[in-house]
């Protein structure tokens, strides 16, 4: 029977193996998805190592970034052994947010204490709630720092059809942020 | 305009905007694009609540995703190296089309040597339930006398049970004797009601048919009120029957 540490790790496997294969069959197509599968369980053994080791504690991407990092040198290593492929474009992230630029934000729109709670507390309700597809765009894009085009990948879609998603979904976030918003205002 | 009309209302210009926003939360304008964006924001109000929004976002899912990180760092950093190894190895591959065609059709073989097994014990259990009775009875204790001809046929045919030959045939004609025989009208199958009947169910166990083993059965059971004893072997015979 597992216990619940063992749980935790077996959750984020499958929680992120299908996307992490798109990505790597769509970036490295020597690549097959039994190949995939054998990356990702190399990949697991030494993402956990480096944990264990401690050398991930001060990290400042997510795990899961890390470790698609680690996926993508064992695909390289494949891929090497294949001498017709060239440049391999596989870069995965586009940067990550700036804490100075989000408080300039969100300083144009400070309230009291009170208001500001409320305000934390409409976040967390909508981003333990959200539509499959915004969650794929929101955890991809703002959390792990992916780009558009490696989310694409990961997902099969067009670069194109990830922005105007992301677009549509940061509406819909902000048209639900204002109803949760009073809905806690007023209880 | 309802809410998914306006969202499906966007423009270049809310997509451009929109990674202008993503620039500048990252550092990525210059001094002078930095300014333009933020006059930008200041009058466009659906820009600036957009920006708002997702800078609320972003601050919120940092929270959540930092949380859930430290979770799993501190639940790895307690597994040992084989704990690690067997979660990494349950994660691994799952079957491909072949594989799985291979186990689905080892499993159907499986189910179909149970199932024909079964069906043998069945078969030879009730097969030999019929030759265990097949000499209950005397002939001449259940035939009644009557048509010389018929009586020898009889005989051909309880022989044919016993041997375990032309048992469809045997099992056609015995049927026809035995509907004949249970007539409210007196004719010359009438006596022959025992003698048909308990050779027609043994012929039936035979020919594996239990079903029509036992409807015959019981129809002997019920009607043999001037023959005890085939009443008490039939109820014996349709008690066993698998």
């Amino acid at each position: 029977m597992e216990t619940s540490n063992q749980l935790i790790l077996s959750e984020f496997v499958p929680m992120h193996k299908e996307k992490t294969i798109g990505f790597l069959l769509r970036t490295y197509q020597c690549l097959k998805y039994d190949d995939c599968e054998d990356i990702i369980q190399d990949a697991l053994l030494v993402f956990c190592d480096k944990i264990r080791q401690g050398k991930l504690d001060k990290i400042k991407s997510s795990l899961y970034t890390f470790f698609v990092g680690i996926c993508k040198n064992k695909a390289r290593e494949f891929a090497r052994r294949d001498l017709k492929i060239g440049y391999i474009d596989d870069d995965i992230t586009c940067g990550s947010f700036s804490q100075e630029k989000l408080d300039s934000i969100l300083n144009l729109d400070n309230d009291e204490p009170e208001i500001e709670t409320a305000k934390s507390l409409a976040v967390n309700e909508i981003i333990n709630d959200l539509p499959a597809i915004c969650a794929q765009v929101f955890w991809g894009y703002f959390r792990d720092g992916f780009s558009l085009k490696t989310l694409a990948k990961m997902y099969g879609k067009t670069e194109s059809a990830m922005k105007v998603a992301k677009f549509r979904c940061s509406e819909k976030f902000k048209n639900r942020f204002q109803e949760v918003f009073y809905k806690i205002l007023n209880k | 305009m309802t809410m998914n009309q306006e969202l499906d209302n966007i423009s270049e210009q809310d997509l451009n905007d929109d990674e202008t926003l993503m620039q500048y939360l990252r550092g990525e304008l210059s001094a002078e694009d930095e300014a333009a964006f933020l006059q930008k924001i200041q009058q466009n109000p659906d820009l600036k609540s957009r920006a708002i929004a997702v800078a609320r976002l972003i601050k919120g899912i940092e929270t959540k995703g930092v949380a859930d990180d430290e979770k799993l760092k501190s639940a790895v950093k307690k597994l040992s190296e084989k704990d690690v190894k067997k979660v990494a190895k349950k994660s691994g591959k799952k079957a491909g089309v072949w594989q799985i065609l291979t186990w689905a059709a080892a499993a159907a073989a499986v189910v179909v040597l149970v199932v024909g097994m079964r069906i043998y014990y069945v078969n030879s259990a009730n097969e030999r339930l019929a030759a265990e009775y097949e000499n209950s009875f005397q002939i001449s204790d259940v035939l009644r006398g009557g048509d010389g001809d018929l009586d020898a046929k009889m005989q051909n045919w309880r022989e044919d049970v016993v041997q375990g030959r032309n048992l469809d045939l045997t099992i056609e004609k015995l049927s026809g004797i035995f509907t004949q025989s249970q007539s409210e009208n007196y004719n010359i199958c009438t006596n022959y009601f025992a003698a048909s009947g308990w050779y027609l169910a043994l012929a039936h166990l035979k020919n594996h048919d239990p079903e029509n083993a036992k409807n015959v059965l019981k129809m002997l059971v019920e009607k043999s009120g001037d023959n005890p004893a085939l009443a008490q072997k039939a109820a014996e015979v349709l008690e066993r029957i698998k």
